[in-house]
């Protein structure tokens, strides 16, 4: 069974990524307030969620496993930078889709409300781990230093959801995790939002898993590197 | 080191490290307490990207001739393209007004009966007459078709 869940994560992402891409494009009707521009929904909110909940999520369980003693792998380790690592694309991809619909919508590229200005430091935060993990070769080290700091990343993920709630923003409040969880959006559009999320979650499967298996390779590598140079010290010092 | 003198290896207790961790823990304690307070008492609040209509009308003195950005809906039927820009009204929940002269190109989504975030002053410390250098729209989190009433009839055609 797990086989065959594996094998269709990608074949499975890439369809729903088409079928979104052919909803979102073709079939669903033009926004009455933002004509064409509403089919950035489709993307937006999206990517989002798979940068705000499902990698920082995904990072933080993770990084918690591998702290907590009883739970600590490196197998912990690699599933958290596999993670941050699709995060650090997708806060990016979040902040680009998010300009390009603000320019028409709002008439400004950028503006620092509370919920752009968030978004902004977590793209920092996830940059400074990608970094961290670069800053020390001790593989123990460097897993429990990056645990730590996905920690304090993932303690701006609530700040980044509620900020609409909490600040008046120029940006618009939840469209799906409203607070009386009345979707406001209508019809096909409301389908073809749903679908989206599952394309993109999808895709984030395939490419945490993508990156995970190279992960393990370089681990791999690097422990078959080490144990030929220490075979080649013992020769030396036997000669 | 000579033979006569061996390592001292008689393992000490971690005291130290027992301190710092206790230190940070209290540490990030304060921050969160600190943080919750500031929240708590709406300290937070300078990260409200404007104001509206009605804090305006509740507090017009403290607001005087400085640059704010006002949020209001725009009033139907009150836009009127200018050469440099448009003029309209702008109003609050509770139904008060600020007349609006704007001077630039408004944004592409622009009309009447929507949100707008305005940047710029009143023209005197005391009236609601507002001079934007900016429009921007803020739209809702509302999406709904162009053509709602269309439906497809029972035999298939969409009308």
């Amino acid at each position: 069974m797990k086989p065959l869940l594996s094998r269709a994560l990608g074949p499975s992402a890439l369809v729903a990524t088409v079928a979104t891409i052919v909803l979102g494009l073709f079939v669903t009707p033009p926004d009455v307030v933002q004509g064409e521009l509403a089919r950035l929904l489709y993307v937006h909110p999206a990517v989002a969620w798979v940068a705000l909940y499902l990698s920082l999520g995904t990072a933080t369980v993770a990084s918690a496993l591998y702290l907590w003693p009883r739970t600590r792998s490196m197998v912990a380790d690699r599933v958290a930078e596999a993670a941050m690592e699709v995060s650090v694309v997708f806060v990016a991809l979040t902040l680009v889709t998010g300009s390009i619909w603000g320019r028409p919508a709002w008439g400004v590229w950028w503006v620092w409300d509370a919920r752009l200005t968030s978004t902004a430091v977590l793209g920092i935060l996830t940059l400074g781990y990608l970094a961290l993990r670069r800053a020390n070769d001790d593989p123990l080290v460097r897993a429990r230093r990056s645990a730590v700091l996905a920690l304090v990343s993932a303690a701006n993920v609530p700040i980044v959801h509620f900020s609409v709630l909490w600040w008046k923003t120029l940006h618009q409040g939840a469209t799906v995790f409203t607070e009386n969880r009345d979707i406001t959006v209508h019809g096909s559009m409301a389908w073809t939002l749903l679908l989206s999320f599952i394309a993109f979650s999808l895709d984030f499967g395939w490419l945490v898993r993508a990156r995970y298996r190279i992960a393990t390779s370089l681990s791999t590598n690097f422990d078959r590197e080490l144990d030929v140079a220490l075979a080649t010290r013992r020769t030396e010092d036997a000669s | 080191m000579s033979e006569s003198e061996p390592l001292d290896l008689t393992p000490t207790p971690p005291t130290a490290r027992g301190t710092s961790r206790r230190k940070t823990v209290a540490i990030a304690g304060i921050l969160v307490l600190a943080i919750g307070v500031l929240l708590g008492q709406g300290m937070l609040s300078s990260l409200n990207y404007y104001m509206t209509v009605d804090e305006v009308y509740h507090d017009r003195a403290s607001v005087g001739v400085r640059e704010v950005r006002l949020e209001g809906v725009v009033q139907e039927g009150s836009v009127v393209r200018t050469s440099k820009g448009a003029n309209f009204v702008i109003e609050g929940v509770s139904g008060r007004t600020v007349t609006v002269r704007a001077v630039g190109e408004p944004p592409q989504l622009f009309r009447a009966t929507i949100p707008v975030v305005v940047i710029g002053s009143f023209s005197s410390s005391s009236n609601y007459v507002f001079s934007a250098t900016q429009i921007m729209v803020k739209h809702s989190a509302e999406y709904k078709a162009q053509h709602p009433d269309r439906v497809t009839a029972s035999d298939g055609s969409v009308r």
